[in-house]
C-alpha cells in the first residue's frame, strides 16, 4: 500500500514538473500578433494588387508586416479584409520569417484566420528561442491562449558557449 | 541787301514752323504697337462654368464639367480648368476631379493634374497626376497615389486602376495600413 502511495506521489510530482515545463514552453507565442482591438497593422512591399469587390489584397516582393513588437517577413502575402478594415484572413508564403525580440520562426507558409485567432506555420517550420530549436511538420500559435502546438515535434538544445 | 536779310528771316521762320510741326508729330506719336496675340489660340473657348453629358445607347456614360474649356483643333486637344468627371461603370459611379485636364486625341487619354481625387462607392484615391483612358476605362500614373477605404489605406507609385474590374495595382514603394484589428 505504501509502495502504491509512493508511486502515486512520485507520478503526481513528475507530471506537475512536466506540465510546468510544458507551460513554460508555451510562452513562446508571438503575442505581438494577438490582433488586439484597435491596433494597427503596417505592410510594406514592392508591388501590390487590390481587388476592391472581393476586399482581397496581394502584396509581393520583400513584404514586411509589422504589428506591435512582431514582424513577418515574406515574399508574397495575400489577405482579406472586412468592411471596417479588419484583417479576416492572411497567408504569407515564400521565405516566411516571424520575429519577436529574440524569438523567431521560419517556414514556407504562414496562415492566419481571425475567427480562430491562430497562426499556422507550415513547410518545415522551425522555431528558435533561447538556445532551443524546435521543428516539426506544422506549428500552431494559439494567440488567444498564448499556446504553441507542434505536430511531430523535434527539439534541439544548443549548448552554452 | 535789305531784301536778302528779310528773305533769310522768312526762311528761318518757315524752317522753324516746319521743324516745330515735325517735333510735335514725333512727340505726339504713340509708341509702337506690338502685334501680340492675347487670345489663348484656341478655336473654341468657353469661359465660365459648363457641363457636358455623353450618352451611349440611352445611358449616361460620361458627365464632365469645369470652369473653362479650350479646344485646339490643330493640336487635336482640349483642356479644362477645374475639371470634374463622372464615369458610369459596371461597378457603379466613379468621379474624378483635379485642377486641370488635358485631352490628347492622338493618345486617346485625359491627363488630370493638381490635387487629383478619385471617388468610388467604397474607396477614395488621391494623387498629383493621373491619366484616364476612356476606351479601356483605365486610370494610370507614375506619381504617388494613396487609396483609402474604411479602416485601411495603401499608397505607392506606378499605379493602375481598372475601373470595370475595380482592380488597383501598385508596382513601387508600397505602404499599407489596416486599422481596428480585433476579435
Amino acid at each position: 500500500m505504501k509502495v502504491i502511495k509512493l508511486i502515486l506521489v512520485l507520478g503526481w510530482v513528475l507530471s506537475s514538473l512536466i506540465f510546468a515545463q510544458a507551460k513554460e514552453k508555451t510562452e513562446v507565442g508571438f503575442s505581438g500578433f494577438s490582433w488586439k482591438s484597435g491596433e494597427l497593422v503596417e505592410i510594406n512591399s514592392e508591388k501590390m494588387s487590390l481587388v476592391l469587390n472581393e476586399r482581397r489584397v496581394n502584396f509581393a516582393g520583400s513584404v514586411v508586416v509589422k504589428k506591435g513588437k512582431s514582424v513577418i517577413y515574406c515574399d508574397e502575402l495575400v489577405l482579406n479584409y472586412s468592411q471596417d478594415g479588419g484583417i479576416e484572413w492572411l497567408r504569407a508564403s515564400r521565405g516566411v520569417k516571424l520575429v519577436e525580440g529574440e524569438v523567431f520562426a521560419v517556414g514556407k507558409e504562414l496562415e492566419y484566420v481571425k475567427g480562430q485567432n491562430q497562426f499556422v506555420l507550415r513547410g518545415e517550420p522551425k522555431l528558435v528561442s533561447k538556445g532551443q530549436i524546435m521543428s516539426g511538420e506544422e506549428m500552431i500559435f494559439d494567440l488567444s491562449h498564448n499556446r504553441l502546438e507542434v505536430v511531430l515535434p523535434r527539439i534541439q538544445f544548443q549548448g552554452e558557449k | 541787301m535789305a531784301i536778302g536779310k528779310r528773305r533769310i528771316y522768312e526762311w528761318i521762320l518757315v524752317a522753324g514752323i516746319v521743324g516745330g510741326m515735325a517735333l510735335l508729330y514725333f512727340l505726339g506719336r504713340p509708341g509702337e504697337i506690338k502685334n501680340e496675340d492675347i487670345s489663348s489660340g484656341a478655336e473654341l473657348e468657353l469661359r465660365g462654368k459648363f457641363s457636358v453629358a455623353r450618352y451611349e445607347q440611352g445611358e449616361l456614360k460620361l458627365w464632365s464639367q469645369g470652369k473653362e474649356f479650350r479646344y485646339f483643333r490643330g493640336k487635336g486637344s482640349y483642356e479644362i480648368l477645374e475639371p470634374a468627371f463622372e464615369f458610369e461603370t459596371g461597378q457603379g459611379k466613379i468621379s474624378v476631379g483635379g485642377e486641370k485636364a488635358v485631352y490628347q486625341s492622338n493618345e486617346k487619354r485625359i491627363q488630370i493634374s493638381g490635387a487629383v481625387e478619385v471617388r468610388g462607392k467604397d474607396f477614395m484615391a488621391f494623387s498629383e497626376q493621373l491619366n484616364y483612358e476612356p476606351d479601356s476605362g483605365m486610370i494610370s500614373g507614375e506619381k504617388r497615389i494613396k487609396v483609402q477605404g474604411a479602416g485601411w489605406e495603401i499608397e505607392g507609385t506606378n499605379y493602375k486602376l481598372m475601373l470595370e474590374e475595380k482592380k488597383f495595382e501598385l508596382s513601387k514603394g508600397v505602404k499599407g495600413q489596416f486599422e481596428k484589428q480585433g476579435i
